[in-house]
């Protein structure tokens, strides 16, 4: 019951998106059944009865003409709908639904996204609600006109003879009582199946993605997955040997309780009242075997749409709860100048418990340039997501201009950053929108974007573009579209900072793709634009942070080391062993001799 | 399409099922058989008994009688359709899935990268194939349906010629004019989806853009957002406009089909026929009028059936189209029959190029390994540094020229044994769901290999990590299908792909940026292991990291598909070339004060 409820949730949303669009689809599916009641109940008994009573042949076509015309209305009211009317109704809630999901998707916390066991559940459920949703309004609709169906039906059975109503009762609960058998048995095989199905379609993703293609050809990896496909394959067969005939028992009761024993039983009780008790006329028959036909038929349609909206109601709980999610990260009313610094008192965050970040305390000057260095793992990219504010520390508090950022709307404390992520995006936009980042406006930022460009070293790049700065990225939706490689994307993401405003930058590995030569080039480049800006930096080659204010050596969630260059290489600590594992092979040179660990010696 | 590669294609998917299932194949199509047969005398047959029954007042004995019979026919119906629909059907089609997808495996590991690495092909051919088994059943089901409505056609025709052959005519009328209006609405329909789909795609992108992990960071941090909401606004307005443009034909079809079909030739043609032949001409009874009317409503409803799976047949026969444009591929790498000898590696005037239209990414490309030497490969981004490698690895075959190992042409050598002299690292290496030996091992196990493979592991440095797991060797990774399997670390992952390099021990290495994503520390080690490894091996290194080359026999430089700088690193130095200046863009913020180099 829980579950059906949910599909309230959604026909509410729908009806938010576009009250018309229910209340015609519903009664219309009413008018609908109501007309096929009056053929089966009124016209087929009109056309029996006369027919009985010997009536001329122009009765029977006034008749004829009088059931066309009902027809047609029915019919044509069905065409305007579904080609006219629902198609377009259709774009408008999808638009409305993409637009609650997008709003609320921009405003949950990046944890909804980042955290599998929240995403897998309910983000997904998100992305899903355009096909839904409408699927859902249409199985609504047919659940109440199968609801009316079995009340006119009903209704006219029990005027006519309840006896019908009686003999139905037995094979309805028959019905209800295997559905549910027969539900609970295919949810138990279909449990029993996962874990195999699970990996038949891993090998089946390994065969064909392409990240797979290189090892499978040159190793025999192959030859394991097949094995695994194979077991897998066996697992599959014996557990569905092993459910098969339960689940094929209860679906064959369930056709037995409404297509046999009702539909005989109720054939059989019409032909005795006829015969035996002589209580009809053949018109009565006509109807009344068509009314048992119809009841049969809306019984199992009835079970058929519950059993629908039962699943459905499942998927509807989870995006309810996706759209019910209430951010934990809250905006605050001020606006943040970023006049002052930035800093840290005693952050401690986690992820699930995790400890990531420990009792960080750190300040950054306006104006500084900072680095972020250590080992993989060791919390730099969780401190940066924390200084952008992407989550709030656990423990302690992040202020800048000596106010918990958490009292700046965050729009306005955002905006003062712009990043180049390692894992950076390129969206399926101009090459200009991709560089400022939000709708073109005209001259201004095409200018301001074809100088980054040129300033990241895409001159070249951007010349051989027919249509410059206003080249659609990406084949998503545009066979022509620009596809840079690898290299040329990353230049596109550092062009952003070069594009911007905001005083502070963050930079987290914006050159692993690059070559020697564009790296340099490209620090270069940002050194001179990020002149005036505070930069927070993270990179493994630490020759491109030694000229950093300060330099935070983090490991395990804590700094350890923080200082100029100059001092940590005096502290000789960690830093200083980092530095020369990576220098040491650059110093042959001025040393005149071989360094100790080439790669090759 | 012509009709008849459209037939010979569903059949051949078809047969799939007939050829890896048949007992449900065979037994799917009784059931439709008798599913037909049960129609026809469930409803048009009984009718005209029952009517014609009731109006003689025949006893109730015998109508009872038949009622039990047709009773019996239906639950012999309904228990075989249970049971195969249920039952045999699951089975049926993982028995497909094991046998077809068995074979397609195969055949799509066989195939050469290209195919993977040009995204037409890939995504038109082979991930088409991913799907095969689920669309050999929908072939199957579209067969049987078709199969199905062709015999109660053809049965309900029976029974109207039967009973009054007049109402063929309007019958045949209402066929030929339904065809005509579907085939126009399919047209449409064609026209329509056509026109939409690239706004489709527009709107669904800027969907998934929304709710997609990678997204989510930048999304928050930048308004990019709004050009997005804008594109999907710009794309429903469109949608909508196409909506009206089509929707007006659509539904003057409909109500053409509405007026035509329903009301004049069923109505008038059919129901005027019965009420005449009826009342005037006094040739069919009450029973014979029902069960005909019945008769006529299923003939439509048949027909319509029939039109549906006409039409879903040929999408069916363009996707077994690339189906069997797949099945046909003829691999363009051929594997000799020599074995391999140790020797020299060398590429005589290697040309090569992706695709025919694009320029070569090598040209004119000549080198020589020796035995034993380390070469290291550098250049900017695009020089052709990786292609080189998969040349090497016998990935690719060259459009001019030879690729040798110890004076023979690859091409000449079995091309399992020749990989298997090469042993490649790359920066995308992958772990595989599969225990822990599995994944040294790449390949299945007999048990006989775990010294060697717990051997490898300690070289790796993966010795104490190794003890720390639950089940040692036989501990799955990744949490794929085991949410208790081990996750390696980044680190660890990458001293995995060293370990299959230690415990194949080959002759010849290929370390393709290995190290990019690796903190300083783990570079210093991963360094340290090849090293280790590559004593008395040929080794070919590609690194941005100029320090990870430079103790190298012989460093060379691509710059546009060919050599442009050859030689040691003291050499190349000495020239003051395009390397020196990488490595002055490199060294010069490594360079060390003197008193902390002292300490």
């Amino acid at each position: 019951m829980y579950a059906l409820k949910n599909n309230g949730y959604i026909l509410r949303l729908i009806w938010r998106a576009s009250p018309v669009r229910v209340v015609v689809q519903i009664a219309l599916r009413c008018l609908n059944f109501a007309y096929g009641a009056f053929y089966t109940l009124l016209f087929l008994r009109w056309l029996v009865n006369s027919l009985s009573a010997g009536k001329s042949f122009g009765d029977m076509v006034a008749l004829l003409l009088i059931f066309s015309a009902v027809g047609l209305a029915d019919g044509g009211l069905n065409a305007w709908f579904q080609n006219l009317y629902k198609p377009k109704s259709d774009q408008v809630i999808l638009a409305y639904l993409s637009g609650l999901v997008y709003e609320k998707a921009r405003r949950a916390d990046l944890a909804c996204f980042e955290q599998a066991a929240f995403y897998d559940r309910y983000t997904r459920a998100a992305g899903q609600v355009n096909e839904k949703s409408l699927q859902m309004l249409d199985h609504i609709a047919e659940l109440v006109g199968t609801v009316f169906a079995l009340v006119l039906n009903a209704g006219f059975a029990i005027l006519v003879d309840p006896g019908v109503l009686v003999l139905s009762v037995v094979p309805l609960v028959l019905l209800f009582l295997f559905q549910k058998k027969q539900g609970q048995a295919v949810y138990a095989r279909d449990m029993a199946i996962a874990p195999n199905t699970r990996k038949a379609d891993y090998v089946k993703r390994v065969v064909y993605l392409r990240d797979y293609a290189k090892e499978l050809r040159l190793s025999h990896v192959f030859r394991l997955m097949e094995e695994q496909f194979q077991q897998a394959i066996g697992g599959l067969l014996k557990t569905h040997r092993q459910y098969g005939p339960k689940v094929a028992f209860f679906r064959f009761m369930t056709e037995f309780a409404i297509e046999i024993l009702l539909y005989i039983s109720l054939y059989a009780y019409i032909a005795w009242r006829y015969l035996a008790a002589g209580a009809f006329t053949l018109g009565d028959f006509t109807s009344l075997s068509g009314a048992a036909v119809n009841l049969t038929n809306f019984a199992s349609k009835l079970a058929e749409e519950t059993t629908f909206l039962y699943h459905s109601g499942l998927y509807a709980q989870e995006l309810r709860a996706f759209m019910e999610y209430e951010p934990k990260m809250k905006s605050g009313s001020r606006t943040c100048a970023f006049s002052g610094d930035i800093v840290l008192k005693n952050v401690s965050f986690g992820y699930d418990g995790r400890p990531v970040l420990q009792h960080i305390n750190l300040t950054i000057r306006k104006g500084q340039r900072v680095a972020f260095v250590g080992r993989n793992g060791a919390g730099k990219t969780t401190l940066i997501k924390l200084l952008l504010r992407l989550y709030d520390p656990d423990e302690g508090t992040v202020t800048v201009d000596g106010a918990d950022i958490k009292g700046y709307t965050l729009e306005s404390y955002r905006s003062g950053f712009v990043t180049a992520f390692q894992d950076y995006q390129i969206f399926a936009a101009t090459l200009e929108e991709n560089v400022v980042l939000h709708p073109g406006e005209g001259e201004v930022d095409a200018a301001r974007s074809a100088a980054a460009l040129r300033e990241s070293g895409l001159e070249q790049k951007l010349a051989q573009l027919p249509n410059g700065v206003r080249s659609v990225m990406t084949r998503e939706f545009d066979e022509e579209g620009e596809q840079f490689s690898g290299g040329e994307e990353q230049k596109v993401a550092v062009a952003r900072v070069f594009a911007s405003n905001a005083p502070i930058a963050v930079l987290d590995e914006p050159s692993s793709a690059l070559d020697p030569l564009s790296e340099r080039w490209v620090f270069d480049r940002l050194n001179q634009a990020c002149k005036d800006k505070t930069v927070i930096f993270i990179s493994h080659r630490l020759s491109s942070v030694k000229d950093a204010d300060c330099i935070y050596l983090l490991d395990k969630g804590r700094i350890i080391e923080q200082g100029s260059h100059e001092e940590l290489m005096r502290q000789a600590g960690v830093y200083a062993d980092m530095f020369y594992k990576q220098a040491q092979r650059y110093q042959e040179e001025e040393n005149g001799g071989e360094a100790e660990t080439d790669t090759f010696k | 399409m012509k009709l008849k590669r459209i037939l010979s294609n569903n059949i051949l998917m078809a047969g799939y099922v007939f050829r890896y299932a048949p007992r449900y194949a065979w037994l799917s199509v009784a059931a439709s058989v008798l599913v037909a047969a049960d129609n026809i005398i469930g409803n048009a047959l009984l009718i005209n008994f029952l009517y014609d029954a009731l109006a003689n007042r025949m006893p109730l004995g015998t109508v009872l009688l038949v009622l039990t019979g047709v009773g019996a026919l239906l639950t012999v119906r309904y228990l075989l359709r249970a049971f195969v629909e249920e039952d045999l059907k699951p089975r049926a089609q993982v028995q497909l899935r094991g046998r077809l997808q068995q074979g397609l495996y195969s055949k799509a590991v066989g195939l050469d990268l290209a195919c993977y690495d040009d995204p037409a092909f890939y995504d038109s051919f082979v991930w088409a194939v991913s799907q095969a088994e689920e669309r050999a059943f929908a072939v199957f089901e579209t067969v049987q349906r078709l199969f199905s409505c062709l015999l109660m056609f053809l049965g309900y025709l029976g029974v109207m010629i039967w009973l009054d052959p007049w109402i063929i005519l309007p019958a045949a009328l209402f066929f030929a004019v339904s065809l005509f209006l579907n085939a126009r609405r399919a047209q449409v329909e064609y026209r329509q989806e056509e026109e939409k789909k690239p706004y489709q795609r527009q709107r669904d992108y800027a969907f998934r853009v929304f709710y997609l992990e990678r997204y989510a960071k930048e999304l928050r941090l930048s308004h990019i957002g709004e050009v997005l909401l804008r594109d999907f606004a710009a794309a429903v307005e469109q949608l909508k406009k196409l909506c009206l443009k089509y929707g007006k034909k659509m539904a003057g079809l409909s109500m053409a089909d509405e007026f035509v079909c329903e009301a004049l030739i069923l109505n008038g043609g059919v129901y005027g026929r019965l009420a005449y032949a009826l009342l005037v001409a006094r040739s069919i009874t009450v029973g014979n009028m029902m069960s005909l009317a019945f008769s006529a409503e299923n003939i439509i409803w048949r027909t319509k059936d029939l039109i549906q799976c006409a039409s879903d047949l040929g999408k069916h026969a363009l996707y077994i189209e690339r189906f069997r444009a797949f099945l046909a591929y003829k691999s363009k790498l051929h594997s000799g029959s020599l074995r391999p000898q140790q020797g020299a590696i060398e590429l005589k005037n290697v040309t090569f190029s992706y695709r025919p239209q694009t320029p070569p990414v090598l040209k004119d490309f000549n080198l020589t390994v020796r035995p034993g030497e380390k070469l290291a490969v550098v250049g900017e981004n695009g020089a052709g540094k990786s292609t080189l490698v998969k040349l090497l690895l016998h990935l690719y075959d060259p459009t001019q020229g030879s690729v040798c190992l110890a004076g023979r042409d690859i091409r000449t050598l079995d091309l399992h044994q020749y990989r298997a002299q090469i042993g490649a690292v790359f920066q995308d290496y992958q772990i595989f769901a599969a225990t822990v030996g599995e994944n040294v091992a790449l390949d299945r196990l007999t048990g006989a290999e775990a010294p060697g493979i717990r051997q490898a592991l300690q070289k790796a440095g993966l010795g104490d990590w190794l003890n720390t797991l639950p089940q040692e060797l036989e501990t799955q990774l990744t949490k794929e299908f085991d949410d208790a399997g081990a996750q390696p670390s980044g680190g660890q992952a990458q001293k995995l792909a060293i370990a299959r390099l230690l415990y194949r021990n080959v002759p010849i290495l290929i370390l393709d940026e290995p190290s990019s994503a690796l903190d300083p520390i783990s570079e210093y080690q991963l360094n340290r292991m090849i090293q280790e490894i590559s004593r008395d091996k040929t080794v070919l290194f590609i690194s941005h990291r100029l320090s990870a080359t430079v103790g190298a026999d012989r460093i060379i430089l691509l710059e546009g598909g060919k050599i442009a700088e050859s030689g040691t690193h003291a050499e190349l130095l000495a020239k003051g070339g395009k390397y020196a200046g990488m490595w002055q863009a490199q060294a010069q913020n490594y360079a060390i004060e003197p008193p902390a180099l002292e300490k």
